[in-house]
């Protein structure tokens, strides 16, 4: 996790994305593993509210916004968001615009990310720590 | 300002199912939505949630299909039961029983 924080601040896309996997990864290795310990499980969570909420939500949003003021011509912070999602036609911008939009749609792959039904495979998830008596109530709250 | 039906969904993790019963042209209003959205969204008025960042996924379903949302309505889904009529104002962001 602290990789993913620093590759986000040094603002390295490529390896932000090799640390969202290796999470990932790891967070599916403790929900198929039968023999996870109740301290696994409490890994597993904590990586799904990185993944599903602390980093996708606030830390990258920061990263966008820091980073808005450096796009040439200039652009807002919504309209910037407002062009990438309605995949609207844009030309003339500078690199950072590129570099930001490939940082978002990053960030939008793990807001899509969907296994066995369930975003980040939370039901799962839930399914497994309440039959291991790990956790009441719900891992995103 | 819009005003129309609302359908709520009070829990947190839903799915296609809990979609049941919404009709074209209602206001979602949900604690966050889910990748299941997708199945309903030519029919939504209006997305209403508690959660309030623009990196949600709500913001992002929202601007991907041009709908109007309003975010960061405190306990609107214990607010609210499916059925009601209200009235949104986008600019003060309130929602209100008519």
């Amino acid at each position: 996790m602290l990789d993913l924080l620093k590759y986000t601040y040094i603002f390295d896309i490529p390896k932000v994305k090799e640390s969202i996997e290796r999470l990932w990864n790891r967070y599916q290795g403790i929900l198929d593993n039968k023999d996870s310990t109740k301290e696994d499980l409490y890994e597993a969570r904590a990586i799904l509210y990185c993944l599903g909420k602390f980093y996708s939500e606030e830390f990258a949003l920061g990263a966008i916004e820091r980073r808005i003021q450096y796009i040439k011509p200039e652009i807002s912070f919504d309209k910037f968001l407002e062009m990438v999602d309605s995949d609207e036609k844009y030309s003339g911008y500078n690199k950072m615009f590129d570099e930001l939009r490939e940082f978002y749609l990053m960030v939008k792959g793990i807001k899509n990310r969907e296994k066995n039904g369930s975003y980040l495979d939370e039901e799962r998830f839930n399914r497994i720590s309440k039959e291991k008596g790990v956790i009441s109530s719900h891992p995103l709250d | 300002m819009i005003k129309g039906k609302i359908f709520v969904i009070k829990k947190r993790l839903w799915k296609t199912e809990d979609l049941l019963g919404f009709k074209n042209d209602m206001i979602l209003v949900v604690k966050n939505t889910t990748p299941d959205i997708t199945i309903i969204i030519d029919k939504v008025k209006v997305i209403v949630t508690e959660i309030n960042s623009p990196l949600c996924h709500a913001a992002i379903i929202a601007r991907e299909y041009n709908k109007p949302i309003l975010m960061g309505v405190e306990d609107v889904t214990e607010k609210f039961n499916t059925g009601e009529e209200v009235i949104i104002n986008l600019e003060n962001k309130t929602i209100i029983k008519c």
